[in-house]
């Protein structure tokens, strides 16, 4: 005959079964709460990309609008006078990567920051550009602008880390909703009146 | 019969803990306390510095936007550069020499305001100089020599959208009588029926003390001041009272000007010229800022570098002497840490020419310094009209300082400038990070202003 416990059942110390379910409900608790620091972090820091790349995007409408001032105007100048706008004509209704100005103080390439970088290899931030004629009416002629800045969700996202702002794969760029985050901005611009 | 095996048994059961098993107990669930409330406080404390980043990059987005609305509207409804402008009643001195406008004889040189109207005015390193030793500023960007913000003046129509149409503007009354049924009175939900409604109503786009901008048929425009009170309404009629220390100006009146008003001048429209600023302060000053010292109250707790801190305001200036007018001043953003501005100017208005100048550059004292250019009487093709764009940025600071160490180091920090940090320092040993935005921002109420 079985004699039965000095201290009976209840007076029993846990079983190693209930203290590793114990350990792995605390450890599924840390992880899940490690994870939610993760995901804090990367909401911050997409935030902050996201309010960047909207400062870029609206930097390049504004930039488009200044440099149609150099078409039409008091001195009827041509479209050829302007920078990127004239662009309309080689390349209507495509994405293109525009180039540096002249002077080397603007352009598709920005970092972290949101500020412009000369060498589009060194860049996060990277953009696109799509001009579309409207009205060809002569003297009153309206484009469509449109822009995209795009950023990787990952250092290696894009071909292991190749370089994603040289001008090449823009259509595969665009259609890359996996490997990059997008902004887009569209507004009009206009040859400026000859008043 | 007494079973004393069975009584021992019961006597086993109650017992206590022994002394090892309560000292190894408690040794366990102390270390697990420890562990957990270590966890815990990292936990919360990593949560409460996303929060704090989360609310500095909010800050920035709201205070940049703010700006930028305000810098896109500049020149509206206001001349881009008084002391030069063609359109301008009676006309600058001709041959492309900046010369201080003159309305009747000595009168602009009262109102400031009016005689420097441009587009913008910047002032480099503004704030710096206003807080002499800041650590802050002191403390960081050693590329650029220190963190220097710089302040904005921008002159536009910020109280309203309307132009106002005039019934009549008869000579020697300092009146003007606008037409109380046009469309402009009705968008501001004039008549409402009781006139002192009406006239409260108006006269929060007419204030006193403000400009007021006239413009004849001919697309003439020229400047007075607001009188206080500013309107009326009284038999119909809505009348805006103006300062006579600044007179009109008629065609038929003993100034022998081209240009002008004629007889009762009733083809006139009318409306407000405001004078907003843009700049970081230290609000922990209750002398210049009392309505502001909640923010700083003991109980708050805050720390000793908070009460160096800086802030972005906004304040609307008095054209008689560019102090703030009263019940004007706005917190636009908190914990700002420093505001740049450059230009995009027209540089060639012949040939069609748009050139960037970046923070800091001397150019920019051509363009946004002092409408008339770097001297009186300077002659070349300068000015705030030809401005086409200004550069702006904005950055905000977490509130508390929770890091220790700088992300740059070495010789990055080092050659670092005020637009390259990612953390300042706020204190000696205590980081803070830094949420920046920049853009290039159009002046479109300039888009075709190439006189010179």
């Amino acid at each position: 005959m079985k004699s039965p416990s000095i201290h009976g059942p209840k007076s029993r110390g846990f079983t190693v079964v209930e203290l590793l379910m114990s350990l792995a409900i605390f450890a599924i608790s840390a992880t899940g709460i490690l994870a939610l620091q993760v995901v804090a972090s990367r909401t911050n820091t997409h935030a902050k990309d996201l309010a960047t790349a909207t400062q870029v995007a609206r930097s390049w409408q504004d930039k488009l609008a200044m440099d149609a001032l150099l078409w039409g105007g008091p001195g009827n100048l041509p479209i050829a006078q302007t920078q990127w706008v004239q662009l309309v004509n080689a390349q209507e209704n495509q994405w293109f990567q525009p180039l540096n100005d002249l002077a080397g103080t603007f352009g598709p390439a920005a970092d972290t920051l949101g500020a412009f970088l000369a060498n589009p290899a060194q860049a996060y931030f990277c953009t696109h550009i799509r001009l579309t004629r409207l009205f060809a009416t002569p003297g009153a002629q309206m484009l469509r602008s449109e822009v995209r800045v795009f950023w990787p969700k990952g250092p290696q996202a894009w071909n292991n880390g190749a370089p994603y702002c040289d001008g090449a794969n823009v259509a595969a760029i665009g259609a890359a909703t996996a490997q990059f985050n997008f902004v887009y901005h569209t507004t009009t611009i206009r040859q400026t009146p000859a008043f | 019969m007494v079973n004393f095996s069975s009584k021992k048994q019961e006597k086993a059961k109650k017992r206590g803990f022994t002394l090892i098993e309560l000292m190894v107990a408690s040794t366990g669930a102390l270390f697990i306390t420890v562990g957990v409330y270590a966890f815990t406080r990292n936990v919360t404390d990593y949560f409460q510095r996303q929060m704090r980043l989360s609310d500095a990059t909010m800050s920035a987005v709201t205070g940049f936007e703010r700006l930028r609305t305000d810098i896109q509207r500049a020149g509206f409804l206001a001349s881009p550069n008084l002391a030069r402008d063609p359109l301008r009643c009676p006309r600058p001195a001709s041959g492309g020499i900046a010369v201080a406008p003159q309305q009747v004889g000595a009168q602009l040189t009262l109102y400031p305001g009016i005689q420097q109207m441009g587009l913008a005015q910047i002032e480099l390193g503004f704030t710096r100089g206003d807080n002499p030793g800041n650590f802050m500023l002191v403390n960081n960007a050693a590329g650029s020599g220190g963190i220097s913000p710089d302040r904005i003046v921008l002159f536009g129509n910020y109280s309203s959208t309307e132009q106002f149409p005039v019934r009549a503007a008869p000579p020697g009354t300092n009146q003007i009588i606008l037409e109380a049924n046009s469309t402009a009175m009705r968008r501001l939900g004039i008549p409402t029926g009781n006139t002192a409604t009406d006239a409260t109503l108006l006269s929060a786009v007419f204030q006193p003390g403000r400009i007021v901008r006239v413009v004849d048929a001919g697309g003439r425009h020229q400047y007075a001041i607001i009188a206080n009170p500013s309107v009326n309404f009284v038999a119909g009629n809505a009348t805006l009272f103006l300062n006579p220390v600044v007179q009109l100006v008629y065609k038929d009146g003993p100034d022998g000007t081209t240009c002008g008003l004629r007889g009762n001048a009733s083809d006139l429209v009318v409306n407000p010229v405001d004078i907003v600023r843009y700049q970081l302060v230290n609000l922990n000053n209750a002398a210049n800022f009392p309505q502001f010292q909640a923010l700083f109250a003991a109980n708050l707790a805050l720390p000793a570098y908070d009460g160096t801190r800086l802030d972005l305001i906004r304040e609307q200036l008095d054209p008689q002497n560019f102090t703030v007018l009263p019940g004007t001043t706005e917190l636009v953003t908190e914990y700002a840490v420093d505001l740049k501005f450059g230009i995009t100017a027209n540089t060639n208005t012949i040939a069609g020419v748009n050139t960037f100048f970046g923070e800091d550059n001397a150019n920019l004292a051509n363009y946004a310094d002092d409408p008339i250019g770097p001297s009186a009487g300077q002659i070349g093709p300068f000015g705030p009209h030809l401005i086409r764009g200004i550069h702006a940025r904005l950055s905000v600071r977490t509130r508390e300082a929770d890091h220790t160490a700088p992300l740059l180091t070495g010789a990055a920090l080092a050659a670092a400038t005020s637009a390259q940090l990612y953390r300042v320092q706020v204190a000696a040993g205590q980081y803070a990070r830094l949420r920046s935005l920049r853009a290039h921002i159009a002046t479109r109420n300039t888009r075709s202003e190439t006189w010179q």
